[in-house]
């Protein structure tokens, strides 16, 4: 049966059983005109439909006959998960107790029989389910490992060999010890004493990272401390070499290890399916580190699930160890802490959040190359801490911090490193000052101007942040620290913390993080209602920015009544002929574009360019880009190109212009497209996507855009296999910033559908095709370029799927 | 069971579900065992009265070998899943040793109260519907699945709709046509 034939036959037998059983033979017969050998199919599946009421039930009480047969019958001969070989003897080693039972296999206590020397070791044998050749090959490597590794802080191998059944079993250092943690806080060690056993695994850990071994599974459960307060490392089960070719064995991939692992425990690295290195154990020990001062697993692992832990080991920053504590606001549970590590909670906290907090901070980057060269210089810090001396990677910090930022930003950001002072020190500073000069309110203002200015140098480039990814985890940080430091510190000086909130609302605009923003902006707007009067122009600034915000997110009611309600204000205190009065008319021109009134959008822009040339105002170019988009839309080629050129003949002696540059570049590649020439428009595209690319982080909406729109123009050159990945990549984005029914999701769907049109898949082009084509009617209009467009994709594909009906009634 | 056993396999679990082959192979050995394991502890007690249905089965095998605080719906339908496939896999299994013990002349003919049921019979027919699922798999995919759970796990359309996540409405079709079409071929063979 192919599954054509199944679907068309299922269709019919389901039409024919909801008609009356007299009218069904008729029915059957019409629909099967054209092949009648499915009559009798049907017929034959609709008798068996009355047959077979109760064969399900038939069966499972006969399956149920057969189970119990089988389990009266049938020995169980196969070992159980649970089974214990507790007494059993393997080889020369006797069973004595189990001790763990993991997922590989289970750890037994055992004795050395037939032997005049008394030894106890703890032999490991795996499940016998689970005994694949690729896992007896990990047990083999294991073995392989423990038997190279000679190191007092590592339990030693003793024996191995293979059973009777063929299973493979390990026989190690007999460990009688209790797992770090526990061990730690049963003595009640103290912050220093806890650093000097770490220090002792260190050791252990460094000696495999010279022997080439990462351990990867350096959880809590598998390290001990013998009475003696030794350590020992247990459990290679996952260990990787770093070196392949070391032994023969392990020619098996170890890859699989990561998703063997704790994932409590597990690096970002290691959760990302990245290389595993020596940087990961590292991050591991530093986990540990943490737990083992502050008493608390960095995240809050709890309860949580595989997916949840990962997600928050590869894209959240760990908290401070002395905030975590403080966050519980549990101050019995703080105060047992405390007590375990025999001091006051006030105390621990204050020793969590001096050099220790570096410590551990270097050790818990998610980029393996920020953390220490090694463990041995992770030793080092611990000693220097010890020691009461300056720490490398306390040194680290800032000019991490600083090399990084300018890395990724270019030289123009370099002053945002000075962000963290200045919300530290510099706001500080001014609160102080503040506070003691109160006859000085021109201060204040001008203040409060100079730490806007300096905020908005920072981040009004700032635009291109990166918004995605563990990347810009520092940039992020950096602003969402900036804003709880603002809203605590300035409770009296409402304005400097109006504008420092609306100047970061900006930077989480210009990312694209819209709800942050977006409560950021408000709270700014009604400080400076509140403190100026509903009718100052600050109000107006900002309600402009929360407008623009409102627009990007699709809100255009909310939009327009700001832009509306910021062009009355500055009309009233500036007058009409204001250079910031115009830029609530292109901003109101811009909204009308974007909903389908080309006309009114027209008249603002002309409106606003009126305005700014009266001023001569640089801010023009915006308008001008704005304006040319909107006559290409209209279809006014020639006038459009005009403009655009214009503007970009006013950017080109300007430096920081290349992201205004790209804008009025792209429009001309569309006219071009539009106009039918797409090898230029193609060739224009792809440059206007390489400057993007160099101004916004990969994911950026700006560079969808142009992947959209040059995906465009290569399938309509008939290449559309080549432009799935750039079309599929702008879906993506877009589908991440923006409510799934805006219509720039709608459009590269639209797009992607014109490849499904190619491929043959007709339904699944139809579908999206219809939904696009509503779409883009309901926000332009039907005369719309974008839908006619649409339209004309619709037809185009009912005519290749042969519906020329259809074809004909969407033809534009 | 260890809680850490407990947990290594949730994980698994969770992993399985999320489309990790490896988490499956070593998942599905472990369901099997421990289906057979309680399937032998229920069922095989002489003279017990046993109501255990063979949906209960999978609900206590995934009641002990997981930790389902830390799973979600579809876990669980995962897990479902596995387990029909294991439970699947145990009847065919014996029916297979039942049908070449009685070709090997063994002639046991073991009658399940004292002839009500022709197990030997039925071992065929299993292995007949067995068949016929997986030819089923190769046109229709879904119906062949709902089949494979009505069949070999009891369960009902409800809980097969949950766990395909679809509307037990659509369940209730495509079983009236599974069954339809596995009995149309059964009379056949």
């Amino acid at each position: 049966m192919d599954k054509k034939k199944w679907k068309r036959i299922s269709r019919i037998f389901d039409l024919a059983l909801s008609l009356p059983p007299n009218q069904r033979t008729n029915y059957i017969h019409r629909l099967c005109s054209d092949k009648p050998e499915l009559q009798h199919e049907v017929h034959q599946l609709l008798q068996s439909a009355e047959e077979s009421e109760g064969l399900a039930n038939h069966h499972l009480q006969n399956n149920r006959a057969l189970l119990e047969n089988f389990a009266t019958h049938i020995n169980m001969t196969v070992p159980e998960i649970e089974d214990s070989l507790e007494g059993e003897t393997i080889d020369q080693w006797e069973l004595i107790e189990l001790l763990d039972h993991g997922g590989m296999g289970s750890v037994y206590k055992a004795r050395l029989v037939d032997s005049e020397i008394h030894q106890i070791g703890a032999l490991k044998i795996m499940h016998q389910n689970l005994k694949t050749p690729a896992n007896i090959q990990r047990f083999k490597l294991e073995q392989q490992i423990l038997a190279e590794l000679n190191h007092p802080n590592i339990a030693h191998r003793i024996d191995g060999g293979i059973t009777k059944n063929g299973l493979p079993y390990l026989v190690m250092e007999y460990i009688d010890g209790i797992p770090l943690l526990e061990y730690c806080d049963k003595h009640q060690l103290t912050v220093k004493k806890r650093l000097n056993l770490f220090l002792g695994i260190c050791d252990a850990v460094q000696y495999a990272h010279k022997n080439l071994v990462v351990h990867r599974d350096l959880k809590p459960q598998n390290i001990l401390v013998t009475g003696q307060g030794h350590i020992k490392i247990l459990d290679f089960g996952i260990a990787k070499l770093l070196d392949p070719n070391l032994y023969e064995l392990s020619a098996i991939k170890t890859r699989p290890g990561l998703r063997l692992m704790s994932p409590e425990y597990a690096s970002p690295e290691q959760v990302g399916g990245e290389a595993v290195t020596t940087a990961s154990d590292q991050y591991t020990l530093g986990i540990l580190l943490y737990e083992l001062m502050g008493g608390l697993h960095p995240f809050d692992v709890e309860n949580k699930q595989y997916s949840e832990i990962t997600d928050a080991i590869s894209s959240q920053a760990p908290p401070y160890p002395h905030q975590r504590l403080q966050d519980l606001n549990n101050g019995v549970k703080v105060s047992k802490i405390a007590k375990k590590r025999s001091t006051q909670p006030q105390k621990l906290i204050k020793t969590l959040r001096g050099d220790l907090l570096s410590i551990i901070q270097k050790t818990l980057r998610k980029e393996p190359e920020a953390r220490y060269d090694s463990i041995s210089q992770l030793k080092d810090d611990i000693s220097l801490y010890l020691q009461n001396k300056p720490l490398l990677a306390k040194k680290d910090v800032i000019k991490y911090r600083i090399v990084k930022f300018i890395k990724r930003h270019g030289k123009k950001i370099a002053a945002a490193i000075s962000f963290i002072l200045i919300l530290t020190s510099l706001i500080g500073y001014y609160t102080i000052k503040l506070a003691d000069e109160r006859d000085t309110a021109r201060l204040e203002a001008k203040k409060a101007e100079q730490v806007k200015t300096l905020l908005i140098d920072i981040f009004q480039s700032g635009d291109p942040f990166s918004q995605t990814g563990s990347k810009d985890i520092t940039v992020r940080e950096v602003l969402d620290r900036g804003v709880t430091k603002i809203k605590n510190t300035l409770q009296k000086q409402p304005l400097v913390r109006a504008e420092l909130l609306g100047a970061l609302g900006n930077v989480y605009t210009g990312l694209a993080l819209y709800p942050k923003a977006k409560p950021l902006l408000k709270n700014t707007v009604d400080i400076y209602a509140n403190e100026l009067g509903t009718n100052h122009q600050n109000v107006a600034y900002t309600t402009n920015k929360l407008g623009y915000l409102l627009l990007r997110q699709g809100n255009y009611h909310k939009a327009e009544a700001s832009f509306k309600r910021s062009k009355q204000i500055f009309k009233k205190n500036l007058g009409k002929n204001n250079p910031d009065f115009a830029y609530a008319l292109k901003m109101l021109g811009f909204l009308y574009s974007e909903t389908g009134r080309p006309q009114k959008a027209l008249s603002h822009y002309q409106r606003a360019i009126n305005i700014y040339e009266a001023n001569s105002s640089p801010a023009i170019t915006g308008a001008l880009n704005d304006l040319g988009y909107l006559l290409k839309d209209l279809g006014e080629f020639k006038k459009a190109e005009a403009t655009l050129q214009r503007c970009l003949n006013m950017l080109s002696d300007k430096k920081q212009a290349r992201i205004s540059h790209a804008n009025a570049l792209s429009g001309i590649a569309q006219i071009k497209h539009q106009k039918g020439e797409l090898v230029e428009a193609e060739k224009q595209f792809r440059r206007v996507l390489s400057m993007r690319k160099k101004a916004f982080p990969p994911g950026h909406t700006y560079i969808a855009a142009s992947q959209l729109r040059l995906g465009w123009v290569v399938i309509e050159q008939g290449h559309s296999s080549k432009a799935i990945p750039l079309v599929q990549n702008a879906f993506r984005s877009f589908k991440q910033h923006l409510p799934s029914e805006h219509w720039k999701v709608a459009a590269a769907q639209g797009i992607l559908a014109l490849i499904d049109i190619e491929q043959g898949k007709y339904e699944q082009a139809e579908n999206t095709l219809l939904r696009t084509h509503q779409i883009f009617k309901e926000q332009f209009g039907n005369n719309n370029w974008r839908t006619q467009r649409s339209k004309k994709a619709l037809s185009k594909l009912y005519s290749v799927w042969d519906k020329p009906n259809l074809a004909a009634q969407f033809t534009p | 069971m260890s809680s850490d056993s407990k947990s290594n396999i949730t994980q698994l679990l969770v992993q399985a579900s999320s489309g990790d082959q490896q988490a499956y192979d070593k998942l599905f050995p472990m369901v099997y065992n421990r289906l057979r394991e309680i399937a032998h502890r229920q069922l095989g007690k002489e003279h017990t009265e046993h109501t255990l249905q063979k949906t209960e089965l999978v609900h206590e095998a995934y009641l002990k070998l997981t930790d389902i605080n830390k799973l979600d719906w579809q876990n669980r339908a995962h897990f479902f899943a596995i387990a029909t496939k294991a439970m699947r896999q145990i009847l065919i299994d014996y029916a297979r040793k039942k049908t070449a013990q009685k070709r090997g002349g063994q002639q046991q003919r073991i009658s399940f109260e004292e002839g009500k049921i022709d197990l030997d019979r039925h071992a065929q027919d299993l292995i007949a519907l067995n068949d016929l699922i997986d030819k089923m798999a190769e046109f229709d995919e879904r119906k062949s699945r709902v089949a494979e759970m009505r069949f070999f796990t009891g369960m009902t359309n409800r809980e097969i709709a949950e766990i395909l996540d679809v509307s037990t409405r659509t369940i209730d079709r495509d079983w009236l046509k599974a069954r339809s079409w596995l009995h149309k071929e059964l009379k056949n063979v």
